[in-house]
């Protein structure tokens, strides 16, 4: 109510002309602040800045009215760089222009600072003692969470469209799919986009990642039958005693690969070995009788016949 | 060239398998354990011989004594350590195989123990410690992401569900479970407060190549703060969020103080999960390594195991530049430390941690 005050106001008692952020002038003029990025998160740094080219006349005077208050800093500056304030609070930005003849133009532009935040969690696999989050492979699921505002929106009430490099998931938008799940394309690399809007159909928040893919790599432990699986990585081990178990933790596979590899291959100097262990991704390595001191190369491919680069290769050395 | 096992591995090892049906109670004698180490009070000294699943300092009642517990890695049982003679008495023989990690309640009368599995569900059972008969009496198991005991010991924990991952608190005394928290997602490393009640934090699990958020919760409500960023890891002090993100190609560390909210760059590369908050002031004590060149694909390469630290410990003060490190395994000791779990005595007299590397317990008095 109050704003309809304002504008009956400005259109009526005063001779200026008002224009709001996207609304065609009184003169079929248009002008606009545009942001650099769109939708600045809340204390981060953003970029204000006139778009008044569809204006003919000069303009010859611009002042910024910020929160209703000008700031002479900023005076005659086209573009103007701010911080915005913290989530949830409303910053509002106004341009008084002047323009040659005296016209007086003014474009505003309200921002309410929210984060969207999105979350990838890759279903590949990592060892339990792995305190961190798997990288996606390609060929491998991840699954996306859209967190808008510290959850303070409500999914059902806004609508998502996710995107993968140039594709649409799960065919187009979608009212409530704050998640979702997706397959890592081919490249080194890919694009994620995300856009939400509410049921309006006014976009409300988007964001667009770059996120790295990688190969899946192999990793040995050594298993010790009282402590459990060591948590440092070898790339070659002492034989101290008769015996040792070694666990092979194909990182970033894709679980699927992992839980049924079509391929699970396990060397020993070259020979093909068939290890009885209760796990397929365990050895047990017993000291040759007989034999003196020497070293033997163990060798693990693991690999998905139809995704070929859901799979792994790697060796270790054991000294004996 | 060297053999597989072939069918030889029931002959070789002790098949351990979790369960409440293999529990049982060992008749635990007190005793004096065979491996007291470093009699002469070194001020950095390793207290244990055996690998350890945590350790926690408790006090009794009213009494300003205290003493240390730990729990053994793959047996679960439970040791009182005198940290000046290294005289070890074992209050609990009962063996929780595959016991990987375990919290003990600030008056020792609970600990909680996670007991590995393959997957990232981990069994976790809580018991009660009954000193008198040297045994850890289970009074509540669960599937488990992530744990905590409370100050008024209250089992706090994180299970997955399919309306998201649930964070509950188990209360001892009435044994009645209460939800306090659901996260949209799952894979979450969570600083948990002081009682349910408190305020908790929780960031995704890191990786370099993955962005991550930290979030506030307070009374069920998740409250996103102002940091974040692809590696991104976190430890919330009482003035400041100490913060690392990976950043053009490197690992940078930084300072977020909730006064003033101004972020500062701290000149080191911290891993602040290895990191301790002191209490009461702007300070943390933190392990760093300084031959540490490449920090690209940190923290990944240190959590697969790749990478070995040989931290020194500094104190870190965000508003003044790193003073030095004032702790050096190697310098004191000729030792190279992976620096883990450093906590703070409740004195302040000294500082305890385990070794990464073998997951001993040590301890530096200053």
């Amino acid at each position: 109510m109050k704003h309809f005050f304002l504008i009956l106001f400005l259109f009526l008692v005063t001779p200026l002309i008002s224009f709001g952020q996207s609304t065609n002038g009184f003169l079929g003029d248009i002008a606009f602040i545009d942001l650099e990025p769109n939708f600045p998160q809340p204390n981060s740094a953003f970029i204000a800045e006139i778009d008044d080219y569809s204006i003919t006349e000069q303009t010859i005077s611009i002042a910024w009215i910020i929160n209703g208050k000008e700031n002479n800093a900023f005076k005659n500056f086209r573009s103007i760089e701010m911080t915005n304030g913290d989530i949830g609070q409303t910053t509002t930005i106004e341009a008084r222009l002047e323009l040659a003849g005296g016209r007086i133009v003014r474009v505003n532009q309200e921002l309410t600072p929210q984060y969207l935040d999105i979350i990838i969690e890759p279903q590949t696999r990592t060892p339990s003692f792995y305190l961190g989050r798997g990288l996606p492979s390609i060929g491998s699921q991840i699954n996306l969470i859209a967190v808008l505002g510290s959850g303070s929106f409500k999914p059902e009430n806004l609508v998502y469209t996710w995107r993968i490099n140039n594709d649409v998931l799960d065919g187009g938008s979608l009212r409530g799919k704050s998640t979702i799940s997706a397959t890592v394309p081919s490249g080194q690399h890919f694009s994620l986009y995300l856009e939400v809007y509410d049921l309006q159909g006014l976009l409300v928040a988007e964001k667009a990642l770059r996120v790295l893919s990688v190969s899946p790599s192999l990793h040995f432990y050594e298993r010790n039958p009282l402590y459990g699986v060591s948590t440092r990585s070898i790339d070659s081990l002492n034989l101290i005693g008769n015996s040792t178990t070694v666990v092979a933790e194909p990182f970033n596979l894709d679980l699927r690969t992992y839980n049924k590899p079509d391929l699970l291959e396990w060397k020993v100097d070259g020979r093909e070995t068939k290890p009885a262990n209760n796990s397929p991704y365990e050895i047990t390595l017993a000291r040759p009788a007989g034999i003196g001191t020497g070293q033997s190369k163990i060798n693990l491919h693991i690999r998905n016949t139809t995704q070929f680069l859901q799979g792994a290769l790697g060796n270790f050395l054991i000294k004996f | 060239m060297f053999f597989t096992n072939g069918n030889a591995r029931e002959n070789l090892f002790t098949e351990f398998v979790g369960g409440a049906e293999d529990t049982f109670v060992a008749p635990a004698p007190i005793f004096v354990d065979e491996t007291i180490i470093d009699l002469d009070r070194a001020p950095l000294r390793q207290l244990t011989t055996r690998p350890i699943a945590g350790f926690g300092e408790v006090t009794f009642g009213t009494s300003t004594k205290t003493a240390l517990y730990y729990v053994e890695k793959g047996t679960g049982h439970v040791y009182s350590i005198d940290t000046t003679t290294g005289e070890e008495q074992r209050l609990s023989g009962t063996t929780f195989a595959q016991t990987n990690t375990a919290v003990i309640s600030d008056d020792g009368a609970y600990v909680a123990i996670s007991i590995n599995g393959n997957s990232k569900d981990k069994r976790l059972v809580l018991g009660n410690l009954d000193l008198e008969n040297n045994v850890l009496e289970e009074i509540f198991t669960t599937e488990a992401y992530d744990y905590s005991l409370s100050e008024n010991n209250e089992l706090l924990f994180t299970t997955p569900e399919s309306k998201g991952l649930v964070a509950y608190s188990y209360d001892t005394k009435n044994q009645t479970k209460k939800e306090i928290f659901i996260l949209p997602f799952y894979e979450a490393n969570i600083q948990w407060g002081s009682k349910a009640e408190s305020k908790h934090y929780v960031y995704p699990k890191t990786s370099y190549a993955l962005e991550g958020y930290l979030y506030e919760i307070e009374k069920g409500k998740l409250k996103r703060l102002p940091v974040g960023g692809y590696g991104f890891s976190a430890l919330v002090g009482e003035e400041d969020i100490l913060f690392s993100v990976s950043e053009a190609q490197k690992s940078n560390s930084y300072a977020y103080n909730f006064s003033s909210k101004v972020t500062k760059p701290i000149s080191l590369t911290l891993l602040p999960e290895k990191c301790s908050a002191l209490v009461g002031v702007s300070l943390f004590t933190c392990p760093y390594d300084e031959s540490i060149t490449n920090t690209l694909n940190l923290p990944d390469s240190w959590y697969t195991g790749e990478l070995i630290l040989k931290d020194s410990i500094w104190r870190i003060n965000p508003d003044l530049p790193p003073g030095g490190r004032f702790i050096d395994p190697f310098l004191e000791i000729g030792r190279e430390l992976d620096i883990v779990g450093l906590s703070e005595s409740l004195d302040f007299t000294s500082i305890y941690f385990s070794n990464k590397n073998d997951n001993t317990l040590w301890m530096y008095e200053f």
